[in-house]
């Protein structure tokens, strides 16, 4: 399936004024939702997270002028629902509910308007779009399971956070940077583990990976 | 035609599915745990588990990445104007202002007046209130008309004043067309005291461009600020600026398209903040 994307990732833990926004973040949102310094506080999380929410709903799919509007949407979300914040979590998590809430209400308005496009028939799909069957013959799906069992047990020898990055590329089809976040690693990390292990399946697997392991990294 | 067998790829990514299915948790992960992964505040043993279930799900490593583009970031340094962000906190304010107070309920609407079932054999005889009503709504009816015509008329003037306002290069137009086949770019436009704000709407005459932003510099040409994230709608780009956002006295708009080579100046156009004048 593919997947829409995503920022560019930050290497995971590499800023120390990261976890010390974070902390002014917290406690910015715990002053507003018990009424201290208002305008200030509030102020305060719209300058820290204007950009971010845009990158946010942009990301999930959403036309710029969708994602300002969103964006505000979110902001007054905020402002309003600040009284029954509780410092129990993380702001961001908090923010993250609201303005997921807020995309989901904007995609259902969106689906309203969607199911008023004209109707095509099941017939005229079929005829676009060919689906081949998948194949019933007892010698391919022997190779097949013998082709799995091959590479699972050559997966099974790799180290464990090589083994995971090129999970994460090959099956989720993430970008090296993502990986990075994902596995709060270097992105350096990620590139040598995704050669290094590409070496490695070449090498037990043979001709079997040479077709698309091969040929280098595909980021 | 004999079906085609899953390639290599694809196989192989499933093998890898299921060994990182195998060795991971089942359930989803909660945003605050997620949180907590991304700052490296859980125990080693946890934060294991989270990884392990963060590769076998794409549900959850995409919530992950999701909250990552949530990182709060830095508020601008107060000599740098982020123009967008101040014009959107402007609007923002406009809707968070409290609501007017909703006029008091009118005496007349008093308990005893509430809709009643009224007593059996009366039901259907007209009541001399309802006569009133009725006489009152007739009267008001045109009246109202009358009084719709004279407003719609007035707000077409004001319109009609507006246009030819826009006209004149020199006047002060809330909405500013900047088409370089139709004005000079030597001419100067001033935003006057009473207008908060002025609507730029550059025209494009070349569309070969993904990204837009405005530049302003000093009339001596010095940069000042720069408002990104511009795209083009339909043949042109539209910004609001606030007049109090703007830099003061005369200044220089550029705007410049960005694409993949270097960026580019596609049109200028000099602005005079008239407030700030001496």
């Amino acid at each position: 399936m593919p997947r829409h994307a995503h920022p560019p990732a930050r290497e995971a833990g590499s800023d120390p004024d990261r976890s010390d926004l974070k902390q002014r973040v917290d406690r910015a949102a715990d002053e507003l939702a018990r009424g201290v310094d208002r305008e200030a506080n509030f102020h305060f999380l719209y300058q820290s997270f204007y950009r971010p929410l845009q990158r946010f709903f942009t990301f999930k799919g959403f036309a710029p002028h969708d994602a300002l509007d969103l964006t505000q949407e979110t902001f007054v979300g905020i402002y309003t629902g600040m009284k029954t914040y509780r410092h129990s979590g993380r702001f961001e998590g908090w923010l993250y509910q609201v303005a997921t809430n807020a995309a989901l209400k904007r995609r259902r308005m969106q689906g309203t308007v969607k199911r008023s496009a004209p109707e095509v028939s099941y017939e005229e799909v079929q005829e676009a779009v060919k689906i081949p069957a998948e194949s019933t013959d007892p010698l391919d799906t022997l190779l097949d399971d013998e082709r799995r069992e091959t590479m699972r047990r050559a997966i099974g020898e790799l180290p464990k956070q090589m083994r995971q990055c090129m999970t994460l590329h090959l099956y989720q089809g993430l970008s090296y940077p993502d990986i990075a976040v994902t596995m709060r690693i270097n992105v350096n990390t990620v590139k040598a583990h995704m050669f290094q292990g590409r070496k490695k399946l070449v090498d037990m697997l043979g001709e079997l990976a040479l077709g698309e392991l091969g040929s280098g990294a595909a980021e | 035609m004999k079906p085609l067998a899953p390639s290599d790829r694809e196989l192989l990514a499933e093998a890898f599915e299921l060994e990182a299915r195998a060795e991971a948790r089942a359930e989803h992960l909660e945003p605050q745990e997620l949180l907590d992964y991304q700052l490296g505040e859980l125990d080693p043993a946890t934060e294991e588990s989270v990884r392990d279930h963060l590769v076998s799900c794409r549900e959850c490593s995409a919530q992950l990445l999701e909250l990552e583009a949530l990182t709060p970031e830095p508020p601008p340094a107060e000599d740098v104007a982020d123009l967008e962000m101040v014009s959107s906190w402007r609007e923002l304010q406009g809707r968070l202002e409290p609501p007017a107070e909703s006029p008091s309920e009118s005496p007349s609407e008093s308990p005893s007046e509430s809709p009643a079932e009224p007593p059996a054999g009366t039901r259907w005889r007209l009541q001399p209130s309802w006569v009133a009503a009725a006489a009152a709504v007739l009267l008001l009816l045109p009246a109202g008309l009358v009084m719709d015509a004279i407003r719609l008329r007035g707000e077409l003037d004001g319109l009609k004043a507006q246009l030819s306002e826009l006209a004149a290069p020199h006047a002060n137009p809330a909405i500013l067309l900047v088409d370089p086949r139709m004005r000079s770019a030597e001419q100067t436009v001033e935003i006057l005291p009473e207008d908060p704000f002025v609507n730029l709407v550059f025209t494009l005459t070349d569309r070969r461009f993904k990204d837009y932003e405005l530049r302003f510099a000093s009339a001596s040409g010095e940069p000042l600020s720069r408002l990104s994230g511009l795209v083009d709608d339909k043949g042109s780009v539209s910004v609001r600026l606030y007049r109090e956002a703007l830099p003061s006295e005369e200044f220089i708009a550029e705007l410049i398209g960005l694409g993949e080579d270097s960026p580019e100046v596609l049109q200028v156009v000099r602005l005079r903040n008239a407030a700030a004048a001496p």
